[in-house]
This record gives structure tokens, C-alpha cells and sequence, in this order.
């Protein structure tokens, strides 16, 4: 099988940076002592292959390593030891504001971030996205910071699933949209995963990673504590309600 | 990931759109837009000029084009570095949340004040025109200088980027820094009012050179090839420089 993602023995190290070992002044004059500072392994001995078609839970508690993991494989933070490879475009969603401007408008919003997940903002993309949203024209030319944040989400959610990847790597986030327009959201979801091919999905929701993984991820202190073969009915619906 | 010309293109397209969209951002609410900044200059090098060519003892028609010019690359060149020092903590959320590579945002505040400049560097132009200095031929003279001041700048801003990131008092003192380097460098005042021999020490100073570089040639028509040697010694090593933060980049999520 071709993985679309591989990663082999990863070990990650956060620096802990206080406000000493931020500054520049004791760095310079504070001598060899002030030049150290505290990490914590943040993950360790992660091997793991994400195949084509692939969708792929991560679970544990808060602090086990689920959004780390999702970082290294969007190459957001580079891996201390060991080996990462990632073929393909992935799509990021990781976060609370998702990397939103709230100053900005929810039409420059919306351009911004299609141009950041490789699409040309053309006016019908934009239309199309506004129009799933459900949301008053008024909105549009409002700075994001006057919506409230279930609004906010349903931008967010049309926007980034208006975009092609090859990998979506998503981080648990949906919670704040209403249940009323949680099955529009999942039949998009849908559509785009489909489209995508591989998900990695990171969630405190265990019901909703078997309903929609193939294979689930136990996260315990950073490590894989144990794999579970999901295989999602095929009757029930892949993307299942965030509730 | 493996870097591509396709993926560099990439970045400074969307570096170049946020830049565009931060002024149109910025200036929605003016009712002359961009051009609200292009009257500020104009307004601050026609008092400045006016009260300092009267200090210095010096004819308006030769102090004024020569602070216009200064000041408005000096602007440029401030504006990127303290930008350029905030822009990783900036796009911190796009950084961490959408794995947007953090150069781009070091580009968007290079290009965002090239935009500015480009919107003030008219006010040079009518000073020049106005007070009957410069030549075609000098202008041209200057244009290799210009380059050069223009990549400095870019290079000193990759250069603060990663290292503001990393330790937060840099910011404070790359400002008190800036400050310094106005006062000991010939924005304000020319080398030709130093009446003393003892001036000559203000040489040292690679700004003085990356000045002088475009605007000798632009205001008395004749080559400074001291000034842009410096210049061309000093933007290489900026850019060695300017090569090894960008490097350091790859870090930046630990640190915003």
C-alpha cells in the first residue's frame, strides 16, 4: 500500500520557554547556565503509516499528544529525532480560531484562507462557500470578530472544505456548530474526505473516531499505547455528528 | 518538505496577498486610501524641511529634497525591520494552526512596506522636481544603490524575524537600536555640515553607505562607487545572514 504519511521512531521535544529564557539580555550576559532550557518529550517512538484512502483516529487525554502529532505530520514542528515523510498536499485544521484574521472581513477571510489551501479565490468559489454557510450577505463584509464563534466555525468548516488535499488533518473543533446544521456539515465533511483521501482525525470523542476511523491511535504520555481496527459500517455514516 | 521553485512562487504569492489585503485592511475607512500616508510625508518633509533648512543654515531647494528622499527610505527601511521583527508573533495563528511556512510572513511585512513605499516615494519625486535637483542620469546612477538598500532591508528583516521570536526583549531593543542608528546616520543632517575633521569616524557606520550609496549619484549626478561597494559588502553579508535565520524558521512554531 503507498502511505501518504510515514513516520518513523519520531521523538518531539517542546521547549518550555519562561520569561527568562526569553530574554535576550540573559542570554547574552547570563552565561552558560542561562543558554539551557526545559523541554518536555512531548512525544516519543512514534511510527506510524497513514495509507491512501486512509482515515486514521488519534485518542487520549488532554496532554498525551494528539495535536503534537498532528503538528509534526503538517510539518508544523520538526521532529527532534527520527523520520517524517509526507507525500502530498495536506490541509491543516488545527486549533481554536483555525488561523483566522478577526479583524478582517469574512469575504477577506475566506480569500485568504482558500489562497493558503492552494485554490484560487474566484468570486463563484466564494459565492458557493457563502451560500453553504446559510449565514445573512450582511456578515460577509463584517470583521469575523462580530460573529459569534458557532458562525465563525461554519466559515471556517465551508472554506476548508472547498479545498483539495491530499490529507486532511483535522483537530477536534466542531463542537460549537448547532445540531441543526451538524448533518449538512457532515454530508460536506463527506464529500470532501472523499475527495481528500486520507483523514487523521484527533478527538476526546471515541464514539465518533470508531464511526468514522479505520484505525484508531491510543495516545498515552506521548507514546502509541495501543492501535484499534475500527473498519466503520459501511450502513452508518463515515463522518459521524460531533456532539 | 522538498523545496521547489513552484512552492517559493507560492509563498510570495500569498505572502504578497496578505500584504494587499493588510492595506486594504488598514485603509478602507480613508477617504484618500493608500494615499492618506503619501499627505503624512508630505506634510512631515514640508515642516521638517522648511524649520531644519533654516537651523542648518542650509538653502530649502537643497536641504528639502535631500531629508524628502532620505526620510522616506529611512521610513521604508524602519518600518520593514520593526514589521519584520513582529511578523512571526503575527501569524502565529496561521503558523500553528494552518502550518503556513513562517517565511511568508516576514515577506508579507517586506512587501506590505514596499507597497507604503511605493505610495511615498512620490514625495521624493516632487521634491526633487520642485526645487529643480537631480538629472534623468542621476536617477539612473541611483538605481543600483536603491537595489541594494531595498535587499538590505529585506535581509535585515529575516535576519530579527526568527530572533525576535525567540527572545521577546529583542523587539524593545531592535526598536532602541533603530532609533540609535537614525540619530548617528545621515538622514537628518549631511556629512557636508560636520564642519569637523572628527566626523570622519561617522564613516564606520554601514547605513551611512547604504544612504549614500543611491543618493549621491541622485542628487549631485555623480557616482559614490566608496559608498556602494560598502553597500554591496554589507548586503552580502546580510543576506549570509539573511540565509541562516531563515533556517532557524523551521523552529518558529516552538516559539510564537
Amino acid at each position: 500500500m503507498s502511505h501518504v504519511i510515514e513516520l518513523k521512531g519520531v521523538e518531539l521535544h517542546y521547549p518550555l520557554l519562561d520569561a527568562e529564557d526569553r530574554s535576550f539580555r540573559k542570554a547574552l550576559f547570563g552565561g552558560a547556565a542561562a543558554r539551557g532550557y526545559k523541554a518536555i518529550r512531548a512525544l516519543s517512538g512514534i511510527t506510524l503509516q497513514v495509507g491512501a484512502g486512509e482515515r486514521i483516529g488519534l485518542y487520549g487525554p488532554n496532554g498525551s499528544g494528539k495535536s503534537s502529532l498532528l503538528r509534526v505530520m503538517a510539518g508544523i514542528y520538526p521532529p527532534t529525532r527520527g523520520h517524517v515523510e509526507v507525500r502530498g498536499r495536506t490541509a491543516a485544521l488545527l486549533g481554536a480560531t483555525a488561523g483566522a484574521n478577526l479583524e478582517a472581513s469574512a469575504y477577506e477571510n475566506i480569500r485568504t484562507l482558500l489562497r493558503i489551501g492552494h485554490a484560487e479565490p474566484s468570486r463563484d468559489r466564494i459565492r458557493e462557500i457563502w451560500s453553504w454557510t446559510e449565514l445573512n450577505d450582511a456578515y460577509l463584509g463584517l470583521p469575523l470578530r462580530m460573529m459569534s464563534s458557532g458562525m465563525m466555525m461554519k466559515v471556517l468548516v465551508a472554506v476548508v472544505t472547498a479545498l483539495d488535499a491530499e490529507v486532511l488533518l483535522m483537530d477536534e473543533w466542531l463542537g460549537v456548530i448547532d445540531a441543526a446544521f451538524l448533518e449538512k456539515t457532515q454530508t460536506r465533511m463527506e464529500a470532501f474526505v472523499a475527495r481528500c483521501g486520507s483523514l487523521v482525525l484527533a478527538s476526546h470523542n471515541y464514539a465518533l473516531l470508531e464511526r468514522t476511523c479505520d484505525r484508531i491511535y491510543h495516545l498515552k504520555e506521548g507514546s502509541i499505547d495501543s492501535v484499534v481496527e475500527a473498519a466503520p459500517s459501511a450502513a452508518a455514516p463515515r463522518i459521524a455528528a460531533i456532539a | 518538505m522538498t523545496f521547489t521553485w513552484a512552492e517559493q512562487n507560492r509563498r510570495f504569492a500569498l505572502a504578497s496577498h496578505l500584504s494587499w489585503s493588510d492595506i486594504r485592511l488598514r485603509y478602507t475607512r480613508a477617504v484618500l486610501g493608500p494615499w492618506w500616508i503619501t499627505l503624512n510625508v508630505l506634510a512631515m518633509v514640508g515642516g521638517v524641511g522648511f524649520v531644519y533648512s533654516r537651523l542648518f543654515g542650509v538653502p530649502i531647494n537643497q536641504f528639502l529634497p535631500f531629508f524628502a528622499v532620505g526620510i522616506v527610505m529611512w521610513t521604508f527601511f524602519v518600518s520593514t525591520v520593526s514589521e519584520g521583527a513582529w511578523s512571526l508573533i503575527g501569524g502565529a495563528a496561521y503558523i500553528k494552526d494552518r502550518g503556513v511556512p513562517p517565511e511568508v510572513f516576514v515577506w508579507q511585512a517586506v512587501i506590505r512596506n514596499l507597497i507604503i513605499l511605493a505610495h511615498t516615494a512620490p514625495v521624493g519625486v516632487l521634491a526633487m522636481l520642485v526645487f529643480g535637483q537631480g538629472s534623468v542620469a542621476g536617477a539612473l546612477m541611483a538605481v543600483p544603490g536603491l537595489i541594494l538598500f531595498v535587499l538590505a532591508t529585506a535581509f535585515t528583516a529575516m535576519i530579527v524575524a526568527p530572533a525576535a521570536a525567540r527572545w521577546r526583549d529583542l523587539i524593545r531593543i531592535i526598536e532602541s537600536g533603530l532609533f540609535l542608528l537614525f540619530v548617528v546616520s545621515p538622514v537628518l543632517w549631511d556629512l557636508s555640515i560636520a564642519k569637523s575633521q572628527n566626523a570622519a569616524f561617522l564613516r564606520l557606520n554601514p547605513m551611512l553607505h547604504l544612504l549614500e550609496a543611491w543618493r549621491h549619484p541622485l542628487m549631485k549626478g555623480v557616482m559614490d562607487w566608496t559608498a556602494l561597494g560598502v553597500s554591496a559588502a554589507v548586503t552580502g553579508l546580510l543576506g549570509l545572514g539573511a540565509l541562516y535565520a531563515r533556517t532557524r524558521l523551521k523552529y518558529a512554531a516552538f516559539w510564537i
